[in-house]
């Protein structure tokens, strides 16, 4: 096994949970292989990052960014409309919710409330300020109040 | 609430697939690349736009950077200072000198409130000064202005150019709040400076023989662009006693001449000052109709490209503005293989609305309307 496979190896799991998190299981296999891809092209590949893993995790939301503002774009309509079933559950609605979140609140919140990490933790890895993180925080908040407001 | 959050997330995660084999990605990396365009494609487009004028759209407006690494570290220090307000929507960016020290700096505006695309709030202005320094204030007279009571806004606010309007050293921003017909558009003034005057547009300094619509104190917007019935032009120029002013005309065409008013302002750098007006009629076989032609740039500083990259019946095409012509970049879609596509536009009035493709293009295109600055076309 060559260097850059051995990197891999180690992050796999956690960047597919983190794609997973961030563009659902879908399309996580994609996300975490165009990432990787895109890395392995570079000069030195995987095993020439100083650190691989908050390079990768910036990477993986990047492109969840990217092909959220894909989708924004290609298709604005609201996530429900009257066509819709309605969700079978609270559990269900919430994950609705959070695939509304932009990348970056949904990983603010991934890292945070899943992982466990302090948004001082969270904001190195998501390279920004911890009070980014708090304010991504709060956006989340408000939007899964709205939602429970409106229920 | 966080429970909620780890909620959704367990049952995300249920349905985690495997991570891709390295073997897999091993072999996406090592799959041919299509060229990005083919190279007669490339050619094509590049004469074209040498023949348009359009090769010479610059990076930088105005000022002068030290080194590449320096304008890098502008430009990351606006990317931060934007993610720090949880990042913008619609966002739009140039750099130019605006402090007039001589060096670049770079500015980014749009919304940070952002639930919906269509109709975005909180317009907001971000600044990353030469300095290091990076600022942000909210763009709350970001709008059309009304007979009374504050602006009203449009869900528009974007940079369009960074001219110098008073030849002192220092460029103005000129933001864009509403598109017109064709690619006309209504644009305010803003003066970076490092206090909160720059959260205010530029407005019309008292006096002057103004028509009604040019009122003192109000904030100045002017017009800009081309439709098939007038043309809209802001040029700089200097009057017959040495002073900078700019022209803003309005020419309407009627059969072989342009019927023009004509507006001459000054910038002082604080407010702007209505000098005269004139009305005229030139023949559009003019040497001086060129004049009224509303280009790429505003007083020598290129207007902003911005780019769209929207779905057209199943075909995703990367729109450009203002450059007239624009490759679909068929590599990005593989959808596009084996298919004749749409391949290039016409969006300004150099050419009819409904343009028709060259003869020698191999393809056909197939414009189905013009609205509103997008050329929507059916492929064929």
């Amino acid at each position: 096994m060559d260097s850059d496979a051995k990197a891999y190896q180690e992050l796999r799991f956690e960047l597919t949970r983190l794609a997973t998190a961030l563009v659902g299981p879908s399309e996580a296999e994609d996300v975490v292989a165009d990432v990787v891809v895109r890395v392995l092209e570079r000069p030195g590949g995987l095993s020439g990052l100083k650190d691989p893993r908050p390079y990768l995790v910036k990477a993986i939301i990047n492109e969840a960014r990217s092909r959220f503002r894909k989708r924004k774009r290609v298709d604005d309509r609201p996530v429900r409309n009257e066509e819709d079933p309605p969700a079978a559950d609270y559990r269900d609605q919430l994950v609705e919710v959070v695939s509304t979140l932009p990348p970056r609140q949904r990983a603010a919140t991934f890292l945070v409330y899943w992982e466990g990490h302090t948004s001082v933790s969270a904001a190195e890895l998501m390279g920004c300020r911890p009070a980014t993180v708090r304010r991504y925080l709060h956006l989340a908040h408000r939007k899964l109040e709205e939602m429970i407001d409106e229920r | 609430m966080s429970a909620d959050f780890r909620t959704a997330y367990d049952a995300l995660l249920e349905q985690m697939p495997d991570p891709p084999s390295f073997e897999r990605i091993r072999t996406q990396t090592l799959r041919p690349k299509p060229p990005l365009v083919p190279g007669w494609q490339v050619a094509t487009v590049a004469a074209i736009a040498v023949l348009l004028g359009i090769g010479g759209i610059a990076l930088f407006t105005g000022g002068q950077p030290r080194t590449g690494e320096e304008v890098r570290g502008v430009e990351a220090r606006l990317v931060e200072a934007i993610a720090d307000l949880g990042g913008l929507c619609k966002e739009s960016s140039t750099m130019a000198d605006f402090d007039g020290d001589g060096l670049t700096d770079a500015v980014a505006v749009g919304f940070t409130d952002c639930d919906t695309q269509t109709n975005p709030s909180d317009p907001t202005m971000v600044v990353s000064w030469s300095s290091g320094e990076t600022e942000s204030w909210a763009l709350e007279q970001c709008g059309v202005a009304q007979p009374e009571g504050p602006p009203r806004p449009t869900g528009i606010c974007e940079v369009f150019a960074a001219p110098d309007l008073n030849d002192d050293g220092r460029a103005e921003l000129a933001v864009k709040v509403q598109q017109a017909a064709g690619s006309i558009v209504l644009l305010q003034f803003y003066a970076l400076t490092p206090d909160e005057t720059t959260q205010t547009p530029i407005q019309i300094a008292p006096g002057g023989p103004g028509p009604a619509e040019i009122t003192p104190g109000q904030i100045a917007t002017l017009t800009y662009g081309s439709s098939p019935d007038y043309e809209e032009n802001i040029r700089c120029t200097t009057s017959p006693e040495g002073e900078p002013i700019f022209l803003v005309t309005v020419a309407e065409s009627q059969g072989d001449q342009w019927n023009v008013f004509e507006g001459t302002w000054h910038y002082d750098g604080r407010l702007m000052d209505f000098r005269s007006q004139r009305t005229y009629s030139i023949s559009k076989d003019s040497p001086n109709a060129s004049d009224l032609i509303a280009g790429d740039d505003i007083c020598g500083a290129p207007i902003s490209e911005s780019q769209e990259e929207v779905e057209i019946n199943g075909f995703n095409m990367v729109l450009t503005y203002p450059v007239d012509w624009y490759l679909a970049e068929e590599s990005l879609t593989p959808q596009f293989e084996g298919k004749d596509a749409c391949l290039a536009m016409a969006v300004s009035d150099t050419y009819p609305e409904r343009p028709t493709c060259p003869r020698n293009d191999p393809y056909e295109i197939t414009p189905v309307s013009y609205n509103r600055g997008k050329l929507w076309f059916d492929p064929v």
